[in-house]
């Protein structure tokens, strides 16, 4: 009953993604509509609109931290995930499990802080921690789409002569793609929440009005940056939403 | 064709195979019948090399298999499977072009050879070949499935249980589709099953195996007459004599009439491509020693008797 309702009031098709995606490029081009709502909202403030940077810039910044450490964590993730599942590799799955979800356990700021005097400031220590963040969700979903692949087309790929490989790129990647997609999903959105982080470090991004808040004791300023966030998060789960169901399109029973 | 000589399979402490040997000949439809877990699985699997024997040697063609690239050698062998195994996310005619695909043959040989299957089967190509798997029904996904195994028309073809997991019509109706295509095309057939009326039906020969070993294999008709072993009269239960009767065509006990041809019409009556089986039940309901054979336009062949069934 519950999960009916939920499907009911979630937001689907293109024309949701359409409203997310209009408010927030209204947003990004035109803070300065809103100002007059931050005026009501926080009236002893002096200033209201974060100007140091334009918000065009800020998101294409943070865009940028996370599709590099993105791709970089898919990247590594699903070949992880996809050694620990071979008959050579089984041996490590526990291992390769626990260690992916320690790489979550372990605070974002706290690699940032470990690593800025190793790489210095900016975004590299930034990719580098969004990539031990964003790695976790990547390999336990492809070990879960390698295993759910059913016998039967297993079997029947091995007896018609497929080679190991063959198998893999014919068979257990597209069966397992639902689920590898619905991980790098997950993976992203948590990102795009994480690398305001960034910020901290001089890695600019959708944190740094944020930050600048924080610092300068100026409300407004946060609110800019955490709803630009929260919509960009949004958007982008309803993009790879719809990149999920595309993919299940052939209807898996 | 294929030889088994001396093959054993051990597994940790169990013996699967014990030292089986047999010899199944070209065009055979053999059949491995057993109860679940007798190693009649693993036989089949040791052809195709998904399991390699402990000891003893196949050869396939007068080739040992163990010297052959096992994925070569699976292309050259059809294999059907019990849950058809056809790839979900591809349709009916890319499931059908998997082997032909990993041997490379172009494009239109394989568009050709995927229709020349459908219409073997009776699946019209139209409405089947951009069909995907979950759209069909059991029995035509297992259609699709000997389809697939018999893609590049290889001159073997396993098949374990493939028709177990169906209901009895679909079943009844597969069978006699296969024996019907299995008399065209004249494969070396290795067929797994536990269910006596199917090995019955669609064998040559039987292999009967029990404990990993070969109780008795021989043609069907001896094995139903004359039994090697106790645990095969068993198997085959007391109503065997009328499971062979099945086997047989009314033609074998036929007394033809002679003089001019008479229109017969009554429901007592048999056709030719009834069984001697039916023949007994046409008696039995309708208290006759004898029923009349007709053709197909009524007209009156001949006559069978009780007597010449009783003593075939």
């Amino acid at each position: 009953m519950i999960v009916r309702r939920l499907q009911k009031i979630e937001f689907s098709g293109w024309k949701s993604i359409a409203i997310v995606g209009l408010l927030f490029g209204l947003l990004v081009f035109n803070m300065h509509l809103v100002e007059p709502l931050l005026q009501s909202f926080f009236p002893d403030l002096d200033r209201h609109l974060y100007d140091r940077a334009s918000f065009l810039k800020l998101v294409i910044e943070h865009l940028l931290l996370v599709i590099s450490s993105g791709i970089l964590a898919t990247l590594v993730g699903v070949l992880c995930g996809i050694l620990v599942t071979r008959r050579g590799g089984r041996d490590f799955l526990a291992v390769m499990n626990s260690m992916a979800s320690l790489g979550q356990t372990f605070p974002p700021l706290a690699v940032l802080a470990l690593l800025v005097p190793m790489v210095g400031f900016g975004a590299k220590p930034t990719i580098v921690a969004l990539f031990v963040y964003g790695l976790f969700p990547i390999v336990r979903n492809t070990i879960a789409g390698l295993e759910s692949v059913p016998r039967g087309p297993m079997e029947a790929a091995q007896g018609m002569g497929m080679a190991p490989l063959q198998i893999l790129a014919r068979v257990e990647m597209p069966l397992s793609l639902p689920l590898i997609i619905a991980g790098i999903r997950t993976s992203m959105i948590i990102n795009i929440g994480t690398a305001t982080l960034g910020a901290t470090i001089g890695a600019g991004g959708l944190g740094a009005p944020i930050v600048a808040g924080l610092i300068g004791e100026n409300p407004a300023y946060v609110v800019q940056g955490a709803v630009l966030v929260g919509l960009l998060a949004i958007l982008v789960d309803l993009l790879l939403g719809r990149l999920d169901r595309v993919e299940k399109g052939y209807g898996v029973r | 064709m294929i030889r088994f000589q001396n093959v054993t399979k051990k597994y940790a402490k169990t013996v699967a195979l014990n030292n089986l040997s047999f010899e199944v000949d070209k065009g055979e439809c053999c059949v491995l019948l057993g109860p679940s877990g007798c190693g009649k699985s693993t036989s089949l699997k040791l052809i195709n090399r998904l399991i390699e024997p402990t000891a003893g040697d196949i050869f396939v063609n007068g080739e040992n298999v163990s010297s052959v690239v096992p994925e070569q050698l699976r292309r050259s062998v059809g294999y059907v499977i019990q849950n058809v195994g056809l790839f979900p996310h591809l349709n009916v005619a890319e499931n059908i072009a998997t082997v032909p695909k990993l041997l490379k043959w172009d494009k239109a040989r394989v568009h050709s050879r995927v229709e020349e299957l459908l219409h073997l089967f009776r699946m019209s190509p139209q409405s089947y070949c951009d069909r995907y798997p979950h759209q069909l029904s059991g029995g035509e996904a297992q259609r699709v499935g000997v389809a697939r195994a018999l893609a590049a028309d290889p001159a073997i073809l396993l098949m374990d249980e493939p028709f177990g997991a169906l209901d009895p019509v679909i079943r009844d109706a597969l069978q006699a589709e296969f024996r019907h295509i299995q008399q065209d095309l004249k494969k070396t057939v290795v067929f797994v099953t536990h269910d006596v009326d199917e090995a019955i039906r669609l064998a040559t020969k039987i292999a009967v195996i029990n404990h990993g070993e070969i109780v008795q294999y021989d043609l069907v008709e001896n094995i139903l007459t004359r039994p090697a072993h106790p645990f095969i009269s068993q198997f085959f239960g007391e109503d065997r004599a009328l499971k062979r009767l099945a086997r047989l065509s009314v033609k074998q006990f036929l007394r033809k009439t002679s003089g001019e041809a008479t229109k017969i019409d009554t429901d007592s009556a048999l056709k030719l491509e009834d069984s001697g089986k039916d023949a007994l039940v046409k008696m039995i309901g309708h208290k006759l020693m004898s029923v009349p054979v007709v053709d197909d336009d009524s007209q009156l062949l001949g006559e069978i008797h009780l007597e010449d069934i009783i003593n075939s």
